[in-house]
């Protein structure tokens, strides 16, 4: 059983060099792209300390240079405007709506740099981490392709690029985020198409991740879509115990999100241990990776930390006891 | 009290940037080199720049800019009982505020925007915008610890903020505006957010007003006209208007505060642009009951934007309403 995350890391580390720096290149109408990089590393090498420190088996980049959870997999690709400003789901945090104007290509793979910096700089074994998709096209309007599969199945092209680019950049473990999929269960089968095209010819393990929803809604049959690892949110999935003593997970590997990374209250010992005695009854211990619900940049960083570690505790404790 | 133009009255939605000086002071106060009272003369010194600025610019509605808080959620969590602030946390772009935590039974402690109202509209001949966070945005803005149920928190938010809004009624506020810019999170609590609102507003004779942004509006149209406030102020040109879809199909039936620039762009919106979002929302809800402001609080641009943006949203306002006399239609300013 390993500890990681499914997402950032807030971006207020090193005293909040990160963003000063970008009110300093705001007030300056744009200037100052040097001093920006070298505020990116600082801060993601800090991200992925603090990870390792917190105990994780397997850390990120922090996604120190993620604006937010749509734009990001995007900054390789042509073909798109960002237009007004959208919330993500019940959070407040703001994206700026993508809207494809033109066929959508990848230019220049974008998030392999970035996960090659942080193998480089972390410790511990590091897993890549993009959007999928179907949520991107979701977040997009379309105002070219004017048809929903194609324009699912272009974003997923584009994907499918990046994804190589990582594996070229020794990525083993890649989670997709497919939320939107949590909102539209009844767009399976588009789903299903976006993702299969990404996943051609993969070499990496795949791992699809959802929250920000019901999970119920899109299973079992997402255990067929995805051979790799299958992952959810079990605060958010209704009736989640029932979920995991389904026997579709013989054989199969989980990443189960068990602790709220949306609310402060740290879990006790007996909730956590409940969640990973209820995971276990699914999957062998070693197919087995548990994490925060969601990206840690909705909480405040001393809880942050704090939650990290509880999560790191209590998960030994259990080992032990097991 | 001067009256507001009768047709297109120009308002603002709350925020303006605080002054280079006023940072400074928030900044110097926060490491404890100064003391509150020197913090306080620079906010009213601040407040009294912008009352006048919105004077200059013929704005019929106004408001105290906000000099005195931080943030929309955590100022009012920090003067309420059962809220603990927790560290920055962002919210979006290079945004960041202190996540309130309810960790006990929410208590009114008393009045919290009432003083800054008072000194505001002391300022003014123009009625001045009592404001502040509403119920549902405050509860889904915070980390609930203690409440067991979103509802509960919402709730008890609601009866907090009823004195607040009683408070401000009893002082001479005639238009209360309460933001509910989280309202769209959850289509399927839209109910208890018109909940919430009902304990808010109940018993007041002041003109109610609700802020919504950056959400999917589509998804709470037209439910969300059973907020029981008389003007719902939407952010509409960050959208490119296209709320006014939804508008065709089921008609607006209240004032609409209808936001014709865009807040989170440096570029300014020419005069033009605006007169014409005006007039093509004009289509859908008459004159009469349309009221021309920014998208949101303007407190992301810099003074000099601010006041450009307030400037373009007067004058454009002002042009379609002498567009209309000439029609011989409705419009008196």
């Amino acid at each position: 059983m390993k500890t990681t995350v499914v997402g950032g890391y807030p971006k207020i580390l090193e005293d909040q060099l990160l963003r000063k720096t970008l009110w300093e290149i705001d007030r300056e109408g744009g200037k100052a792209n040097g001093k920006l990089e070298e505020a990116v590393q600082k801060v993601t090498r800090s991200a992925i300390r603090e990870q390792e420190e917190a105990g994780l088996d397997i850390v990120s980049d922090g996604a120190i240079r993620w604006e937010d959870e749509i734009t990001a997999s995007l900054r390789g690709m042509e073909g798109m405007e960002f237009t007004g400003l959208i919330r993500y789901f019940d959070t407040n945090v703001l994206y700026r709506q993508p809207v494809v104007t033109r066929p959508v290509k990848l230019k220049i793979p974008a998030l392999a740099a970035d996960y090659s910096f942080a193998v480089k700089n972390a410790k511990r074994p590091v897993k890549a981490i993009m959007t999928g998709p179907f949520t991107i096209a979701k977040a997009s309007r379309d105002e070219y392709y004017q048809n929903g599969e194609k324009f699912v199945l272009a974003f997923a092209e584009a994907l499918r690029g990046e994804r190589e680019a990582l594996e070229r950049a020794g990525a083993k473990k890649i989670q997709i985020n497919e939320p939107f999929l949590l909102s539209a269960p009844e767009e399976f089968e588009l789903f299903r198409k976006g993702f299969r095209t990404l996943a051609e010819g993969a070499r990496a393990e795949l791992e699809l991740f959802f929250s920000f929803g019901d999970f119920s809604k899109v299973f079992p049959k997402i255990m067929d879509v995805c051979v790799w690892r299958v992952g959810f949110d079990l605060g958010t999935a209704r009736n989640p115990e029932r979920i995991l003593k389904d026997k579709v997970w013989k054989g199969r590997k989980l990443l189960a999100g068990v602790i709220d990374a949306r609310n402060t209250r740290l879990e006790t010992k007996e909730e956590l241990h409940g969640r990973l005695k209820a995971a276990l009854a699914c999957v062998a211990s070693q197919d087995l990776e548990v994490a925060p619900s969601a990206n840690l940049e909705f909480l405040p960083l001393d809880r942050c930390r704090a939650k990290l570690k509880n999560l790191v505790k209590l998960t030994r404790d259990f080992k032990e006891v097991v | 009290m001067r009256p507001v133009s009768e047709c297109l009255p120009t308002t603002s939605v709350g925020s303006f940037p605080k002054p280079e000086e006023l940072k400074t002071a928030r900044t110097r106060f926060t490491r404890g080199q100064i003391k509150k009272d020197e913090l306080t003369r620079l906010e009213k010194k601040a407040t009294e720049f912008w009352i006048r600025k919105q004077e200059e610019l013929d704005i019929d509605l106004v408001v105290d800019g906000e000099m005195y808080r931080g943030d929309m959620a955590t100022y009012f969590a920090e003067n309420v009982g059962g809220c603990e602030i927790s560290g920055l946390v962002r919210s979006y772009g290079n945004r960041y505020y202190k996540k309130p935590i309810v960790t006990g039974p929410l208590k009114f402690k008393g009045a919290i925007t009432v003083e800054w109202f008072k000194f505001a509209q002391g300022l003014t001949d123009r009625p001045v915008i009592g404001m502040f966070t509403g119920p549902y945005t405050m509860m889904d803005w915070s980390f609930i610890e203690y409440y067991k149920t979103r509802e509960e928190a919402a709730m008890a938010w609601a009866e907090v903020l009823h004195e607040e809004a009683a408070a401000l009624e009893r002082a001479g506020a005639q238009y209360i505006q309460i933001d509910e810019p989280a309202v769209s999170v959850r289509p399927e609590e839209m109910d208890l957010a018109v909940r919430a609102m009902e304990v808010v507003v109940e018993g007041l004779k002041a003109k109610t007003i609700t802020h919504i942004c950056y959400g999917a509006f589509e998804k709470i149209y037209p439910k969300v006209l059973e907020i029981p406030v008389d003007r719902i102020d939407l952010e509409m040109s960050n959208s490119g208007l296209d709320l006014l879809e939804h508008m065709k199909r089921n008609p607006f039936t209240k004032e609409l505060g209808l936001g014709v620039v865009d807040v989170h762009s440096h570029k300014l919106e020419s005069k033009d642009e605006v007169k014409k979002r005006i007039r093509d929302v004009m289509k859908y809800v008459p004159a009469e009951r349309l009221w021309v402001d920014p998208d949101c609080g303007l407190k992301t641009r810099t003074v000099d934007e601010a006041i450009e943006k307030m400037r373009v949203v007067s004058e454009a306002a002002r042009e379609v309403r002498k567009e209309l006399k000439v029609k011989g239609k409705v419009c008196r300013s």
